[in-house]
């Protein structure tokens, strides 16, 4: 069988049998028990006050191409996404994920927005979603696909609006992964959700005479509401 | 080892070195592309790497681990193929090319797969698998805007990071022209070709019955797949499509997340000078009751083709490489040649390594030979791999299998006869410096001289040079002037 012949390959090469003992354990312990290397501006960011965090993560995400717009309570949010809406010149209707903090934001007091609670059809320009976590280190939005967040809404409109909770933003990825893996969702040792995409601003490529252009295949804009925790 | 013709796809030109890059020397279009496009890259990637102060500490850890994967490179790929299936994805084992190509064959007829969109993947195109599939009569579409690009010309990409660099605005906009329909026509300004890319190709995602990637790295924690782009076509892919089919190699697996992070560090600076893709996606199985999109199956082909002959040895570090591209980019050669003189899918001093070990050594002979050992690739390689000393084994090979042109060889063992008989060097190398003064003191375009230039085995050296003017004498005779220990 190609499995047996390859691993045989390897080890003859390696000039030794199959791992067991100590050493196959040790490895084994070190998948168990992952550990956190070199993280960019010092350990885990948690000495790192969180307002730091929002800002850092704001500039990097301008950095990579994505517009911003702060909310300071969630009845904002409507208003902030019309007016994207009107900036871009689209129709103030679109689809928006089914998740309950979506829900439960006061679209009908809304200036004139009407939201679409289905899945996104390749004709849909523009969509809302939630992301799970953003990194600060990388101006990066993360999203987590699962029952309430489906994944082509990032990905195939031209317009992307994420509804995004600054206490949701984190330093680094490795903050993320340590989230995934105490969800409440996770299992002992799967905890990761089928997909997990970073989104580090709007579609770009530079193919054409390196002549860098938005909207390659994934969204043209990316737009982000940042909705500031009372606490901040 | 044993090269690995069986599997090897497309047509090989990798022995046509020398006159391919003759050709692109002299191809003033594909010079002025690459003299104005190359230095960016390593502008880029020298302002990404030193704007992180933990890039050396970074470069250490991803070191260490890449190595400790190679050596435990059996108990990383089971871990990884047990992680995956327990998630749902299929794992499949392919020893070579044709065993890839079947086993997506396979695949896609067992799904019933009638077209197919694909990103890119180095692998893939190892293995030939677009034009395999095409012929097998199944629709296959590039959706990385640069291989789209290449695709539509016929041609094979140039570059790891940007396959169509060789390509002008008007090449791009006459490709266009000539096989999309007139509805999709805009005006040819980058921004517009892409659009009209982007609307051509978003069709095909809806409509395809697969969606073919590749992958950066492979979690074995996990069993998770990463893929990274920034045009958002491998995401579209794996993710529109009923069926996901991953096409990779078996060393490009990590042992953790927390390994994986660093990695992509490390591969985003190195390869285009950001400090993340504008997409990084990590797949782990197909949907699962209560996703609502995803596709139903993923099947995950892991590739040998070679490369489980390499731990352990002499040239077990060619298996370090994350694929960023920076070698090529700081490498002379081919910066004045581009991709495509290399001959065949992996260019750049990458490819002069890993090429002889993936078709043979006799077909990819003039690879390693095409240096000046100036080092620039190792030391821009975020993983440090010794480049420079893996062409000189390939060439030490060369020498002592007879491999390649009879002439440098006898040419080489000469000169080792000189250079251990002091006898009859030192007397040589007096006449050879009183000939060089005789020489370096013809005028230029003196018949003489061009009698000179015509000299065997000197001619492409004089034909291109000004001769400096020696002062004549050796070093050795002015030593034992002067009195040996004294200064000259």
């Amino acid at each position: 069988m190609s499995r047996e012949a390859i691993l045989a390959s390897v080890r003859r090469s390696l000039g030794r049998g199959p791992l067991s003992g100590a050493a196959w354990q040790e490895l084994e312990d070190g998948l168990r028990a992952p550990v956190a290397g070199v993280v960019p501006g010092g350990a885990d960011g948690e000495s790192t006050p969180h307002g730091e965090l929002v800002a850092r993560f704001a500039e990097r995400a301008r950095e990579h191409g994505a517009s911003l717009a702060d909310c300071r309570d969630g009845a904002g949010i409507p208003g902030a996404i019309r007016a994207f809406l009107d900036s871009c010149q689209l129709p103030p209707v679109l689809p928006v994920v089914d998740a309950p903090f979506m829900r439960a934001l006061p679209w009908e007091s809304g200036p004139g927005l009407t939201v679409q609670w289905r899945p996104v059809t390749p004709g849909d320009l523009v969509a809302a979603s939630c992301p799970f976590r953003a990194i600060a280190e990388t101006g990066t939005l993360v999203f987590r696909s699962g029952r309430e967040s489906p994944v082509i809404p990032n990905f195939a409109p031209a317009f992307h609006i994420a509804v995004l909770r600054t206490l949701r933003i984190v330093a680094s990825p490795e903050q993320v992964f340590a989230a995934l893996r105490v969800h409440p969702d996770a299992g002992a040792m799967d905890f990761m959700p089928r997909a997990l995409n970073l989104v580090s601003g709007p579609s770009r490529t530079a193919d054409i005479e390196q002549t860098l252009v938005t909207g390659a295949h994934g969204p043209v804009r990316l737009h982000i509401i940042l909705l500031h925790d009372p606490e901040e | 080892m044993t090269p690995r013709r069986d599997g090897a796809s497309g047509r090989i030109l990798s022995r046509q070195f020398p006159e391919l890059a003759a050709a692109a020397l002299a191809d003033r279009r594909l010079r002025t592309a690459l003299d104005r496009l190359e230095p960016r890259f390593t502008e880029r990637r020298q302002a990404a790497t030193r704007a992180l102060p933990e890039f050396r500490e970074l470069q250490e850890q991803s070191i260490r681990i890449r190595k400790k994967v190679l050596k435990n490179l059996d108990f990383y790929l089971e871990r990884f193929a047990a992680a995956a299936e327990a998630r749902g994805s299929v794992v499949h084992w392919a020893r070579t090319a044709t065993d890839v190509r079947t086993t997506v064959l396979d695949i896609c007829r067992r799904h019933n797969v009638r077209s197919v969109v694909k990103s890119k993947s180095m692998v893939t195109e190892e293995t030939g698998l677009a034009d395999f599939l095409e012929a097998a009569g199944i629709t296959t579409t590039e959706t990385d805007l640069g291989e789209y690009i290449i695709q539509l010309a016929g041609e094979r990409p140039s570059h790891i990071i940007a396959p169509a660099i060789h390509k002008t605005l008007d090449e791009v906009q006459a490709l266009f022209r000539h096989h999309h329909s007139p509805r999709d026509r805009t005006a040819g300004t980058p921004e517009a070709l892409v659009a009209e890319a982007r609307g051509v190709l978003r069709d095909r995602y809806f409509e395809a019955g697969a969606g073919i990637t590749g992958a950066n790295f492979l979690v074995a924690e996990t069993g998770s797949v990463v893929v990274v782009t920034n045009e958002g076509n491998a995401d579209l892919s794996m993710t529109v499509p009923p069926l996901h089919i991953v096409v990779t190699s078996i060393e490009k697996v990590v042992p953790t997340l927390e390994d994986t992070a660093g990695l992509l560090r490390l591969l985003a600076r190195s390869a285009t000078g950001q400090t993340i893709t504008s997409y990084t996606s990590l797949v782990t199985g197909p949907r699962r009751p209560g996703d609502p999109d995803g596709p139903g199956a993923l099947h995950i082909v892991l590739l040998d083709g070679g490369r489980s002959e390499l731990p352990g040895t002499d040239m077990e570090d060619t298996l370090l490489c994350i694929r960023c591209g920076a070698c090529m980019n700081a490498c002379p050669v081919y910066q004045a040649t581009g991709g495509h003189a290399y001959g065949w899918v992996y260019p750049g001093p990458i490819g002069a390594v890993l090429n002889p070990l993936l078709i043979g050594q006799e077909t990819a002979f003039h690879l390693p030979q095409a240096s000046t050992f100036c080092g620039r690739c190792e030391e821009a390689c975020p993983l440090r791999i010794e480049l420079p000393r893996m062409l000189r084994v390939w060439r030490m090979r060369a020498h002592a299998g007879g491999i390649g042109p009879a002439l440098p060889r006898l040419g080489i063992v000469l000169w080792r006869c000189l250079a251990l008989s002091p006898w009859l060097y030192r007397p040589l190398s007096r006449l050879a410096a009183w000939l060089a003064v005789r020489a370096a003191a013809l005028p230029a375009g003196s018949r003489r001289r061009r009698l000179l230039e015509r000299t065997p085995l000197l001619s492409g050296w004089l034909r291109v040079r000004e001769l400096p003017s020696p002062e004549g004498g050796t070093f050795l005779s002015r030593l034992s002037r002067s009195g040996a220990g004294e200064r000259p």
